[in-house]
């Protein structure tokens, strides 16, 4: 078992990105508590030692990204939630790019996680489908599919304006 | 693009509170129960060192608590106290000479038989004894059953020697004689004394030997009933069975008691001289009566009261 300390140096470290990626899954406040904390008890109880920061960065979004995988699957099951709650929460962050923000967020859920990985974190297909296991050609072909969406969905929000 | 997603994403931050409440949830949920844990442990060790020590401290407190003493009064007057294991844990002289060999023999943790063996062959103790000193071995103890038991194996180890002489006595006793600051062998012989003779005090006897107090108890007796025209048959008899308890040498039973019945009247003088006629009789058969119930000045009382009948 990690130590108190480097739970909290991983804290520190990654809860940028954990919010992240909560951010883009999920709607509420409360969902992404849970979340964090999920993801960080399993690294405390992780037993096997990082090769190097970025394995233990992957490591983390691996492991934040089946969280949410589970939450939404017993959520769908508990309950529903409005439209309204995903926006406003989405909103929160700021205004300035809330068009983009928005487009990523009205994402399907499988594309979210390639768009957020390869877009953000600069991460290319090859490493994406290894973090999400996943082939590099559905990888290839999830990004081309979620361009075309947030295309059309970012287009559609110029022309309205 | 790229710089649009950057933008987009790196307005999104943790809030601190969130990090904050996973920093709880976490100290709360693991850290702090493994310390639970722990000081569950440590609490477990610590009763168990406790239950450990609170054992060890009560054997310690059975192994030196003396539960039964030995006096050994000849010259030298110490004593043996003894655990309930029958070890010896501690030694007291009573006098310079008792100080002097009790710290010449290590006696302390043997067994009793083995610290008495080593006190008779001391040379001191050999010595006097040879001297035809008389030496008396007092065992009194808060065990009754233990008590008897010592008087048994000391009785039997001690047997071969003529001079030496066992008694039982009792815990008041013990306490008594400590508080005069002698042996509770002499005090023995003290007690019965003083009856013979109240004049007597306790610092006197300190500096006396054995031998020299139950000469002087002799002495006395001798005269009591040589005042009471009987014969004194009795007096050594009883110095050697050697009185206290022992029903069978002491004027408690039978001669004893008639003295006390004679004495009553004499005392409150309505009596007529026919009780004189009985009152010599029973001196005569009982003997001094030393180890009467009734204090010295009853003797003292009985004494003149002999003289005056006679007369």
């Amino acid at each position: 078992m990690r130590s108190e300390e480097e739970a909290n140096r991983a804290i520190e470290r990654y809860a940028d990105t954990v919010r992240r990626i909560c951010m883009v899954h999920l709607k509420n406040y409360s969902d992404t508590e849970d979340i964090f904390q999920t993801v960080f008890l399993k690294y405390i109880l992780y037993p096997e030692p990082f090769e190097s920061e970025e394995h233990e960065k992957a490591w983390i979004i691996r492991v934040t990204i089946n969280a949410c995988k589970d939450l939404l699957k017993s959520f769908f099951r508990s309950r529903t939630t409005s439209l309204d709650t995903l926006k406003e929460q989405a909103q929160v962050p700021g205004t300035e790019h809330s068009e983009l923000l928005d487009a990523v967020l009205s994402l399907p859920e499988k594309y979210k996680n390639v768009v957020y990985l390869y877009y953000y974190e600069g991460y290319s297909a090859a490493e994406i489908s290894r973090i999400l296991k996943k082939n590099v050609n559905t990888v290839y072909t999830l990004l081309t599919r979620a361009r075309h969406l947030l295309k059309q969905e970012l287009e559609g929000a110029t022309d309205d304006e | 693009m790229n710089e649009t997603w950057k933008n987009t994403f790196d307005q999104i931050h943790a809030e601190p509170e969130l990090k904050e409440h996973t920093k709880e949830y976490l100290s709360e949920k693991v850290y702090r129960v493994h310390d639970r844990r722990v000081s569950h442990f440590r609490r477990l060790a610590a009763a168990s060192v406790l239950c450990l020590f609170l054992c060890a401290a009560g054997v310690c407190y059975l192994f030196f608590t003396p539960v039964t003493y030995i006096s050994v009064d000849i010259n030298p007057s110490l004593e043996l106290s003894l655990n309930c294991f029958d070890r010896v844990v501690s030694v007291d002289g009573y006098n310079d000479d008792g100080k002097a060999l009790a710290e010449s023999l290590s006696l302390r943790y043997m067994n009793y038989i083995d610290a008495l063996n080593r006190i008779l062959e001391s040379d001191t103790i050999k010595t006097l004894l040879s001297e035809n000193n008389d030496l008396s071995l007092t065992v009194a103890g808060e065990s009754e059953t233990q008590s008897q038991e010592v008087l048994r194996d000391v009785e039997a180890s001690v047997s071969a020697s003529s001079n030496i002489h066992c008694h039982s006595g009792d815990m008041e006793e013990v306490q008594e004689a400590h508080s005069c600051g002698m042996s509770f062998g002499k005090y023995q012989a003290f007690q019965i004394l003083q009856e013979l003779d109240p004049s007597v005090t306790a610092d006197e006897i300190t500096g006396l030997t054995m031998h020299e107090i139950w000469e002087r108890i002799r002495q006395l007796s001798d005269e009591d009933s040589g005042n009471a025209s009987g014969s004194d048959s009795n007096s050594a008899g009883n110095h050697a069975d050697c009185a206290g308890q022992d029903p069978s040498g002491s004027g408690n039973s039978g001669a004893g008691s008639a003295c006390d019945d004679n004495f009553n009247p004499g005392i409150s003088d309505t009596s007529g001289s026919g009780n004189g006629n009985s009152d010599s009789g029973n001196s005569g058969t009982g003997g001094s009566g030393y180890g009467n119930s009734g204090s010295g000045t009853d003797h003292q009382g009985f004494g003149h009261h002999h003289g005056g009948e006679h007369e």
